[in-house]
């Protein structure tokens, strides 16, 4: 069933079958418990109806018994036997009595069909009837003769007669008739109710018997309307009537049918199928049956006589057979029905699917699709979609074309060469410009293995990055650009920058690489560097000169600033003052011919006084001046001073420094421990440093501690360490940058000095590329440090 | 009539005879105080606990304490935190002027080496603080 046509049919049939199946089901079954249900209603109520009726017709027989037993011959007759013949109170003779209840008798047989006999049965002479009115088997109704008369005394209903108590009655069982000690075959089976009649001492005299027919006593229920069931009435020994619904009625003794009837029945009368239920099966057949005991209240020996409705299954049932068959037949029309209209819609669904389909496949030729988008149905819509998809589609297409062509014109046009492999190294293209590139046709490298356009060196690892990235995913190669040598087809050998793509198609991996010939770059490229190499020789070269430029004109401002000021101090003096001396000359020149004691004392107070005075300060700024020039000009020489290194014991430059600076009682309290292996450096500088360390070590001594100068001078990787310590005053931290500026004086100005030894110092230092510093501790003392290389003296000189 | 003095800090005499000649001409009756170097300034204001002055003028390139110095001790005191300091030098180096002002000067003035115009500074300058400088009692004399 592939087709969806077929899927359809089938959907149908199933759909049919299941619901027939289940309305079959659940409706039979339904319909059989509400059928059960009636029947078992109907079984009942119709036996409760018999029932009562049965229980009338016997309750009618003992009425008959009663209305009998109250008629005054039944007493007048066992009077007149009593005393002999004749009753005492009327006397009415034996005979007379006889003759009359003969009459009731009769009428009482002529009025009941169902009687057989009436009796009046004496106790004495052996229970010997006494009246007995009998119907002949031909129907006719008369008295017996005397000499007919029988002895009963041996009988059940007898005996069950005399012993009742006075008024009651009793139902004898059913048995047949028997006469003069015979059974009488052709009579039927007999019912006998018996009641004790007692004279007027209180004794028993005799028992009235009436004989009943006991099918024709039941007969008459079977004819009234409606009567479905069989129905059994059976007597406390089991004989049984049978009625049918038709009418008939069948009489059984007990001892007649089958063990398995005998059995069912007992069980049914015993109690041991409860009422109104199935009492099992019957010769293959499952019976219904409803058993009730008929209530005969105040009635000796009535006990024992059951009703029992019967319906057999198949004709209880017989009318939900019907249906059920009708139903099955209903459920297969359903099926079958389902199953055709299932086809023929599927028919129809399936044809416009089928042309759907067919147009469909029609995408792609060139033929007009036909779609059927007006279809109102889903598959209008599917229509829809799929000519709104193919339109779609088309312009996608169109467009990739575009992109293709352009693509392809770039590619093709591209002035870098183009390549891409597949994983395994194989050329998948190779544009035009490659082919300029490398020398070779794109037919002669497509499909084959692109290390042929590597040097050999590197062609026999190509295959292995590749296989490398594919397995651990690195990237070597990929989106960097990187220089390579690439192989044309004659062998030679050239520079190429390569940028590697990956490309994840939807079916498989490809690269891509884009490849530039470079030869004129590189060899553009390594003459720049050596440009770049040069001109970065030239430039540290010529940052470094600037270096010591910068140096030199920091150090040339900083001069200039203290020079000038310096310089100016003692310059504002000499010009202020030479204009005071001018200003006093005009004064005393306007004293001049004023001969007035004031101008007199004016003339004399200038003249003895504030001249000398302004000149003094005139002097004195003149020969600072030029002190400083001096000092200036001693420096200034420095700067032209070329240095010739040589070899020099320090030990004996600092020992010659003390023996000039340290007064004879001083020399002690000094100690050189320099080293006096030969270090190349200039003597003159060295001396000078050493002679102005050495005397501001005496000079700034202590007044509260004696004299202790330590001169140490160590090697250090080919520099000498020199310290001069002294114990003296120490300089306060703010004042040691000042120490070594250009006239600047610290601390105490108690002994003389001119500002510029420490100064001068520091520049012979700084030439001979070394470094000076101060530590320094107020009240403690100061050690000063220098510290120079060796033999580089001589070359930075010449450079400078 | 106690009028507050005028403090000179300077080391050279000569400048520090103009100061107060020309101080006079600028028509300042303050009694004008000269001190030859930092230290003897720094002794009379801080050991000797002296009267502030109206103000101080102060050269920068003394030997011993200099002019920084007495600047930075002067403002790093309470009691003279606020007192009106001028430098008054012959420096002219922008680094020098600039240094002055952080340490907290009033006003930094160079030393013309013109002698019209270091007197006409020196004289203007007492003119000002004849307006600015003097206190109460002067006023209403």
């Amino acid at each position: 069933m592939r087709s969806l046509r077929g899927r359809i049919t089938l959907l149908a049939v199933a759909l049919g079958t299941v619901m027939a199946l289940v309305f079959v089901s659940t409706g039979y079954e339904y319909v059989r418990r509400i059928a059960e249900e009636r029947e078992i209603d109907r079984l009942v109520s119709e036996n409760d109806m018999l029932r009562l009726q049965v229980e009338t017709r016997l309750r009618s027989v003992l009425n008959d018994l009663q209305v009998i037993r109250e008629y005054p011959p039944i007493l007048g007759l066992a009077r007149s036997v009593s005393s002999g013949g004749v009753d005492p109170e009327d006397g009415s003779t034996t005979e007379a009595w006889r003759q009359r209840l003969g009459v009731i008798f009769r009428a009482m047989l002529d009025a009941r069909p169902s009687y057989t006999q009436i009796r009046y049965v004496g106790v004495a002479e052996r229970g010997r009837e006494l009246v007995r009115v009998e119907r002949t088997s031909a129907g006719s109704v008369h008295v017996t003769q005397e000499d007919r008369l029988q002895s009963k005394s041996q009988r059940d209903y007898f005996r069950v007669g005399v012993g009742l108590p006075a008024g009651a009655m009793a139902f004898s069982q059913v048995t047949p008739n028997i006469e003069f000690g015979e059974v009488v075959a052709d009579d039927p089976p007999t019912i006998r109710a018996v009641t004790p009649i007692r004279g007027a001492d209180g004794e028993v005299f005799g028992v009235l018997v009436i004989n009943a027919d006991f099918v024709k006593l039941v007969a008459g229920i079977s004819q009234f309307e409606r009567r479905k069931y069989v129905t059994h009435f059976i007597d406390p020994a089991s004989n049984r009537i049978r009625t049918d619904t038709d009418g008939s009625i069948e009489f059984h003794w007990a001892s007649e049918g089958s063990d398995e009837l005998r059995g069912w029945v007992s069980r049914i009368t015993s109690g041991g199928v409860p009422a109104n239920q199935f009492s099992g099966e019957y010769q293959g057949r499952t019976y219904l049956t409803h058993a009730s005991e008929l209530q005969l209240d105040g009635v000796y020996n009535a006990a024992g006589f059951h009703l029992v409705s019967v319906a057999d299954e198949a004709t209880l049932f017989a009318d939900v057979l019907v249906l059920q068959q009708r139903m099955i037949a209903i459920a297969l029309a359903v099926v079958l029905f389902g199953g055709l209209v299932g086809a023929l819609f599927g028919r129809r669904l399936v044809v416009p699917l089928n042309a759907l389909a067919e147009s469909m496949e029609k995408y792609g030729s060139s033929e007009s699709l036909n779609l059927p988008t007006r279809d109102r149905t889903e598959i209008g819509g599917v229509a829809r979609r799929f000519e709104a998809l193919t339109r779609r589609l088309r312009e996608i297409e169109s467009a990739e074309r575009a992109v293709r062509v352009q693509l392809e014109s770039v590619v093709n046009g591209a002035v870098d060469g183009l390549i891409t492999i597949d994983t395994e190294g194989s050329v998948l293209s190779f544009n035009p410009a490659c082919e300029r590139l490398f020398g070779v046709a794109a037919g002669d490298v497509l499909g084959r293995n692109v290390s042929m356009l590597m040097p050999e060196t590197v062609a026999a690892h190509h295959d292995g990055y590749v296989a490398d990235h594919m397995r651990t995913g690195r990237e070597r190669m990929i989106g960097m650009r990187r220089q390579l040598q690439a192989r044309r087809r004659d062998g030679t050998e050239f520079p190429i920058e390569l940028s590697v793509s990956r490309i994840e198609l939807p079916d498989r991996i490809i690269f891509s690489g884009i490849v530039r010939d470079v030869s004129e770059r590189v060899t553009a490229l390594a003459l720049l560097e050596d440009t770049i190499d040069q001109l970065e020789h030239t430039n540290v070269a010529l940052s470094e000169a600037n270096e010591r430029l910068d140096q030199a004109n920091g150090d040339v401002r900083s001069l200039a600033y203290i020079i000038s000021h310096d310089l100016k101090a003692p310059l504002i003096n000499l010009l202020s003052f030479s204009g005071e001396l001018r200003e006093l000359m005009d004064e005393l020149q306007s004293l001049t011919g004023n001969d007035t004691p004031e101008a007199r004392d004016r003339a004399q107070q200038i003249m003895g006084e504030t001249v000398p005075l302004v000149l003094g300060f005139v002097e004195e700024s003149a020969a600072r001046m030029d002190i400083k020039l001096n000092l200036i000009l001693q420096l200034s020489k420095l700067g032209r001073y070329e240095f010739r290194p040589e070899p020099v014991d320090l030990a004996s430059v600092f020992e010659g420094a003390v023996a000039d600076a340290a007064a004879p009682e001083d020399r002690a309290s000094v100690t050189v421990e320099v080293d006096p292996t030969p270090f190349n450096v200039d003597r003159q500088a060295v001396t000078i440093i050493a002679a102005n360390l050495v005397s501001n070590a005496l000079k700034y001594r202590s007044d509260d501690r004696p004299l202790s100068v330590i001169i140490t001078g160590t090697r250090e990787d080919g520099r000498m360490h020199l310290c001069v310590e002294d114990h003296g005053r120490g300089i306060a931290p703010d004042d040691l940058t000042d120490v070594f500026n250009l006239f600047r004086r610290v601390g105490r100005q108690d002994t003389k000095g001119d500002g510029i030894g420490l100064s001068y110092c520091s520049m012979l230092v700084k030439r001979l590329n070394g470094r000076i510093w101060c530590e320094s501790v107020l009240g403690r003392g100061s050690r000063f440090h220098v510290v120079l290389p060796e033999t580089a003296v001589a070359e930075r000189s010449e450079a400078a | 009539m106690n009028l507050q003095e005028i403090h000179v800090v300077e080391d050279d005499d000569g400048h520090a005879y103009l100061i107060e000649k020309n101080l006079r001409a600028g028509c300042v009756a303050n009694r004008v105080r000269r001190f030859a170097s930092g230290d003897e300034f720094l002794d009379h204001l801080f050991e000797q606990e002296g009267d502030l002055p109206l103000l101080v003028l102060l050269d920068l390139n003394m030997p011993g304490t200099s002019g920084y110095g007495v600047l930075q001790r002067l403002r790093a005191t309470a009691r003279t935190s606020n007192l009106p300091v001028l430098v008054l030098t012959t420096t002219e180096e922008p680094a020098e002027i600039q240094r002055c002002y952080d340490l907290g000067c009033s006003l930094y003035l160079t030393k013309p080496v013109q002698r019209e115009a270091f007197i006409e500074a020196l004289q203007a300058l007492g003119f000002v603080l004849q307006i600015v400088g003097t206190p109460e009692p002067k006023a209403s004399a």
